[in-house]
């Protein structure tokens, strides 16, 4: 039986204060064990994602269940959430065994989850979103709208947001389909709540406006179940802590907000990357959140190792690289219009430095790699750009092919170089692409072979032969590994100008830094590299300057110290121009490019 | 007379609206399957099956409702068959409906000589009699598969917007993961859509045997295919979708008059159809990119 | 029991399968004796080298245009077309080949004639190919209204003057552009319709898999066939490669009329070879862009076309129809099958659907 730590809502007002809280702190409350799984397993092929996990769930307490991608993490919950039916072991959801095991039935027994990628029709209406699945009805099977839009209205009123009921999903950000997705779990009466990764797309603001709706649920005597890897928010939010590794689970145990906070972390860090090898890195990489506000750049000169240094020695290189090394300019962007989003964007990057680019989801980042990429053309203005590779967000439908062997991936798009009349150089392919898969990493590290059953131990010489070899289709790699392949390949094209957009999301820690290494180390090689990131983290640790984009503007430039705050406002294109110079004042945030 | 004064009358447009039955009963039918997420290229064979059903069933009951139940039921059997391939088996849904045209095309003529020992058509049905008497445009206004005809794209359109059934069904047809992740069983969805879909097709089917009042191989000569091209054109809407088939079934009946008409070679009215439809699709195509096409058509649930 | 079921879910099994049960159902439901029926359409086929040679005749337009439907399917479009790419292309061989100078070489007239045909399908391709580049037109739809308009535009040109008065067929073509029967060298096929237009065929259809995989063109159009987005992204130039696709394509099905125009008839008439482009459909679902799958399910379809023929006294010859029809869907049932079970062992674990942030938790 697990301890049940005494929560107080104000601990959320007392750190954020802009945000109101409803509800008083609680006095006697039973909580209630919502599902359990016991000893519960799931493989896919050779590999088993879940092995003999048993877990409780229960109501008004908020769950975060940690793990690197792989963990099995997404797919224990999908267990308990009936998307996907176990191979041994039993799922017990509302005091009877789950069956069967459908998302249907685990909604009638009150478990709905919210995707990663959210379970919405974007061309239906958020209305229609909400309904769906568990309609209200009058005869003959004819919807009845007014008890929908009614109860839709109600339910909004509770988790104190706004949701424009009628309008399409496609047309809305992800916050309000996140949302959405709330409401619609709250709709048909759901006790527990499966998160899957909710912040991934979010900005710092909206995900703490996330947290605050669910810390309202949970008073209210919901169960929240919050699958994460970012520590700084189980550490912020979460009330119990379940750490995944290789499909078993290590723990679960309540946080004990009355004795230090920064012991336990690290005790879920060490669990998460089961062995103290990488705990320094991973500390650095998932749970500082804390001391993001803490100037960076401290260990530079301790951890100087090429390739998979600390983050920290690798923040402290490109900041030099940045300020000292910066060579010409290698990509000119002055007062363009593109796309129909962009307006009068300038921005120039030189060879050997790292520029980041911060803000909200669809302010134009789409645009601007496209921009940059040559898909579109600047509608005014002027764009000077050497020969650019491109890292798409989008690796599985824009960057690679995932029914093709590694090898006609790693050199995608370049056929060219290899063909004579027509024919191609079967030998020198062959040759180009085991060098790019090589200096890919994708060979060595945990995962390279973990479709094949037994993952090596981590930072193993590259399996030799059979582990990936280049007939492999590319969807076989795990998720990290299919960026890495992305990554080599873009930079093994020597280009002037690296753009790489959210290279890391979805990618667990380890592959993570390799990938940031890569593109620490093509700077030093001399190109000039955009990072795209909705990870600000990620941005602070490899940029030297970080320029913020909002409703398609250049709204500012700030430094990798910049505040959360700052950045957050800027983002927000709250930044009116007294605002942004009273930032720059604090925080060093220069304005620029302000919308008159 | 000259072609002219035919073109306009009053017996041109009857034509016309007579001739739109199949086409519109057609691309109803390929609407609802479309929308659920189902390409149905097997339209043409269901046309072709259902005719054939209707006029064997009329022949041996002498019922004309019988034979339309007949083609009803048989347009819904090629839907199941359609459907279970396609949901349940996961064959490619184009695969699929090119196989069943294949094998309904080569199947009709099979047993039509089975059952009338003919290669090329049956002995003559009665067909409805309906309306002696009645003025021409009584007679068209109120031919009950003109009726049938505009109720099933009313309940079509009405459905699809306000009932359970058609947001689980559109659902399906926009994203079949996001569906199944909310506990819309979408392959059960699609059975029936498609299912559905194929007894409005076969309604078509048998409009199209008594109207010539017999079965002929290969009497459907494309309508299948036009009917397919007219919800592309349509965006995927029922009212559009009969819209559009009155279009081309007018440009059928002016191919007609005019080949009568004219000494124009006949191969030249003959395309005219085609042709048109070609234009249309370009033209729609290029108008909208996606055309309103459900987003998730073809796509199965994760 | 386990193991028959394992069998069954080879594709090839399956649809033979499938198809041989159909067979004796239409068949015993037709009031025939299937056993009979079998013994005939064996008779009839591979049981004497007269038969063997007419399904080898049969097959040999259905892999030229198997081949093209194939290529097309590799970059993901389906060419329901070559029925139509075919009736014009092999219009074009009667009246080019016809129009030759009577003494003109093989040297030139063949490769003169079958140019002229490989050029018209490409034509006719090029309709669906710049709608669906231009314009996003789905060519399913296109090309089936392109062999409508085929149909019409060829007869037209028949009734208009290309063909000898009073007929619907050209006039012989110049014995240059003729291709030689089988049995000029193997007299077994005495009597036949096979020509030396089958061995082209198959080292046509070994050039081409070949290609596919040895030259730039080939590898783009397959992996344009799998990702077209990402291909875009790298900047290949896909519009304008499908359209060279659904162009050779064409030429493709248009090199079948080496089989009915050049190796059979020496003319053209209509209606030469009808059947033949919907058959190569059929042929490019069994193929599966494999060399030998091309080829035996040429062989195949052709052994059903030549069978329903020495059935067609007994039995409705159609009766073949509707199992290729079923075959088709027999084949397409066990790939999915397959693939699913493939699938299930490679895949599963990093599957994701393919949304905007492409995570890959599991």
């Amino acid at each position: 039986m697990l301890l049940r730590i005494i929560q107080n809502p104000a601990r959320i007002a007392l750190c954020y204060a802009p945000v109101a809280i409803a509800g008083a702190p609680k006095g006697e409350e039973t909580e209630v064990e919502l599902a359990r799984t016991r000893a519960v397993s799931k493989r896919f092929g050779a590999v088993e994602a879940v092995r003999r996990v048993s877990c409780v769930f229960r109501s008004a307490e908020i769950h975060a269940v940690c793990g690197e991608n792989g963990a099995g993490k997404s797919t224990l919950l999908k267990l308990v959430a009936g998307m996907t039916g176990p191979d041994a072991g039993e799922i017990v959801v509302g005091g009877r065994p789950l069956d069967p095991h459908t998302p249907r039935e685990a909604i009638r027994r009150g478990v709905a989850m919210v995707l990663q990628h959210f379970a919405l029709v974007p061309a239906f209406t958020v209305l229609e979103n909400i309904v769906l699945g568990s309609e209200p009805v009058g005869p003959f099977g004819v919807l009845d709208r007014g008890v929908a839009r009614a109860r839709a209205a109600a339910i909004a009123r509770d988790l104190g947001v706004k949701l424009p009921l009628d309008a399409r999903v496609e047309a809305l950000g992800v916050g309000d389909r996140q949302r959405t997705e709330i409401a619609r779990a709250l709709f048909r009466d759901a006790r527990l709540v499966i998160l899957d990764e909710p912040t991934a797309v979010l900005t710092k603001a909206e995900a703490l406006a996330l947290y605050v709706t669910l810390r309202r649920l949970a008073d209210g005597g919901k169960g929240i179940v919050v699958v994460t890897h970012k520590l700084d928010e189980v550490r912020a939010h979460a009330d119990v802590v379940s750490v995944m590794r290789r499909g078993e689970l290590v723990f679960t145990r309540p946080l004990d907000r009355t004795a230090g906070l920064d012991g336990q972390i690290e005790e879920v860090t060490a669990a998460i990357m089961g062995g103290a090898g990488r705990l320094r890195a991973a500390g650095d990489g998932g749970g500082s959140a804390a001391d993001a506000r803490s100037p960076r750049g401290a260990g530079a000169g301790e951890a100087g190792e090429a390739g998979v240094a600390g983050e920290d020695g690798v923040a402290g290189e490109d900041g030099a690289a940045g300020e000292e090394a910066a060579g010409e300019a290698v990509l000119v962007v002055t007062g363009v219009d593109a796309g129909g989003v962009l307006a009068d964007v300038s921005l120039s990057l030189r060879a050997g430095e790292i520029v980041g680019i911060a803000g909200v989801e669809g302010n134009g980042q789409k645009e601007l790699v496209e921009l940059l990429a040559g898909d579109i053309a600047p509608a005014r203005g002027t764009l000077v750009v050497g020969r650019t590779a491109i890292i798409r967000e989008d690796r599985q439908s824009e960057g690679l092919v995932l029914d093709a062997s590694l090898r006609d991936n790693l050199v995608l798009g370049e056929l060219g170089r290899f063909a004579r009349r027509g024919m191609l150089d079967l030998v020198a392919l062959e040759s180009e692409a085991r060098k790019r898969l090589e200096r890919s990493g994708a060979v060595r590290g945990p995962h390279g072979a973990s479709a094949s059953g037994s993952p090596p131990a981590s930072g193993s010489p590259p399996a030799s032969g059979g582990a990936l070899d280049l007939d492999r289709p590319a969807r076989t790699l795990s998720g990290g590994n299919q960026q890495k392949i992305v990554v080599a390949r873009a930079l093994a094209r020597n280009a002037d100008v690296v753009v790489a957009a959210q290279p890391t999301r979805g990618v667990d820690l380890a592959a993570s830094l390799d990938i940031h290494a890569d593109l620490v180390a093509a700077a030093k090689r001399g190109a000039g590299v955009l990072v795209i990131s909705a990870d600000l983290d990620e941005l602070r640790k490899l940029a030297s300057r970080i320029v913020v984009l909002a409703r398609g503007r250049i709204v500012g430039e700030v430094p990798p110290t910049a505040s959360d705050d700052a950045l957050g406002r800027l983002m927000l294109g709250i930044a009116a121009r007294a605002d942004a110079s009273d930032a720059s004042a604090a925080d060093g945030t220069r304005p620029r490019g302000a919308p008159p | 007379m000259s072609a002219l004064d035919v073109i306009v009358s009053g017996t041109m447009l009857a034509q016309t609206v007579r001739m739109t039955i199949p086409y519109a009963c057609a691309s109803l039918g390929g609407v609802l399957s479309e929308r659920s997420g189902v390409v149905n290229i097997a339209l043409e064979g269901i046309l072709l099956a259902s005719a054939l059903a209707a006029v064997a069933v009329q022949g041996v009951t002498g019922s004309a409702v019988a034979g339309l139940l007949a083609g009803v039921v048989a347009g819904a059997l090629v839907g199941l068959v359609h459907a279970a391939l396609v949901v349940r088996g996961r064959v490619d849904a184009i695969v699929s409906g090119l196989a069943l045209n294949l094998a309904l095309g080569g199947g009709t003529r099979f047993v039509l000589r089975a059952l009338y020992g003919s290669s090329s058509n049956s002995p003559s049905v009665r067909g409805v009699r309906f309306g002696e008497g009645l003025g021409l445009f009584a007679r068209t206004a109120l031919d009950p598969f003109v009726l049938s005809t505009l109720a099933v794209a009313a309940l079509c359109a009405w459905g699809l917007a306000r009932t359970r059934f058609g947001l689980r069904l559109r659902a399906c047809g926009e994203d079949p993961s996001a569906a199944q992740a909310v506990g819309v069983d979408v392959a059960r969805t699609r059975l029936v859509a498609v299912t559905l879909g194929g007894a409005v097709c076969g309604l078509g089917g048998a409009a199209l045997a008594f109207e010539l009042h017999q079965f002929q191989a290969g009497m459907t000569g494309g309508r299948g295919f036009i009917a397919l091209a007219a919800v592309i054109v349509a965006g995927w809407r029922p009212w559009p979708a009969v819209g559009a088939c009155l279009a081309f079934a007018a440009l059928d009946a002016l191919q007609i008059v005019l080949q009568n008409q004219t000494r124009v070679p006949a191969q030249i009215f003959a395309v005219l159809p085609f042709v048109a439809t070609l234009l249309a699709l370009a033209v729609v195509s290029r108008r909208s990119a996606g055309g309103g096409a459900p987003a998730g058509i073809g796509k199965h649930p994760a | 029991m386990k193991l028959l079921a394992r069998v069954l879910q080879a594709p090839a099994v399956a649809g033979l399968a499938a198809g041989w049960l159909a067979f004796c159902l239409l068949v015993w439901a037709y009031g025939a004796s299937p056993r009979e029926m079998a013994a005939l359409l064996f008779e009839g086929t591979w049981g004497t080298s007269y038969g063997a040679g007419q399904v080898l005749f049969k097959a040999t337009p259905l892999l030229f245009t198997g081949l093209a439907v194939d290529l097309a399917l590799r970059a993901g479009l389906f060419n329901i077309g070559a029925e139509g790419q075919l009736a014009v292309a092999s219009l074009a061989a009667g009246v080019v080949g016809s129009r030759l100078p009577q003494a003109t070489p093989a040297i030139v007239a063949l490769p003169v004639t079958i140019g002229a045909a490989m050029a018209a399908g490409a034509a006719w391709a090029a309709v669906p190919a710049l709608l669906k580049g231009r314009f996003g037109a789905h060519e399913v739809i296109s090309t089936i209204m392109m062999n409508r308009i085929a149909e019409g535009v060829v007869g037209l040109l028949v009734a208009s003057g290309l063909a000898l008065t009073g007929t619907v067929r050209t006039a012989d073509v110049v014995p240059g552009a003729r291709v030689p029967r089988l049995d000029a060298l193997f007299p077994a096929f005495r009597g036949s319709a096979a020509s030396f237009a089958v061995v082209l065929a198959i080292a046509v259809t070994a050039l081409v898999t070949l290609a596919h995989r040895r030259t730039r063109f080939g590898r783009e159009v397959g992996l344009i066939g799998l990702n077209a987005r990402a291909m875009a992204a790298e900047k290949v130039p896909v519009r304008r490669r499908l359209e060279q696709a659904l162009l050779a394509s064409g030429a493709l099905a248009g090199a079948a009329s080496l089989g009915t125009v050049l190796g059979y008839k020496g003319y053209f008439e209509e209606g030469l070879g009808a059947g033949a482009g919907f058959g190569g459909v059929a042929v490019a679902l069994l193929g599966r862009g494999r060399f030998g799958g091309l080829v035996l399910g040429a062989l195949l379809f052709g052994t059903l076309q030549q069978g329903g023929l020495a059935l067609n006294a007994y039995v409705p010859k159609e009766l073949m129809e509707v199992l290729q029809g079923i075959v088709i869907c027999a084949v397409a049932l066990a790939d999915a099958r397959l693939r699913a079970a493939v699938g299930e062992v490679l895949t599963r674990p990093l599957a994701k659907p393919a949304a905007p942030a492409g995570g890959g938790t599991p």
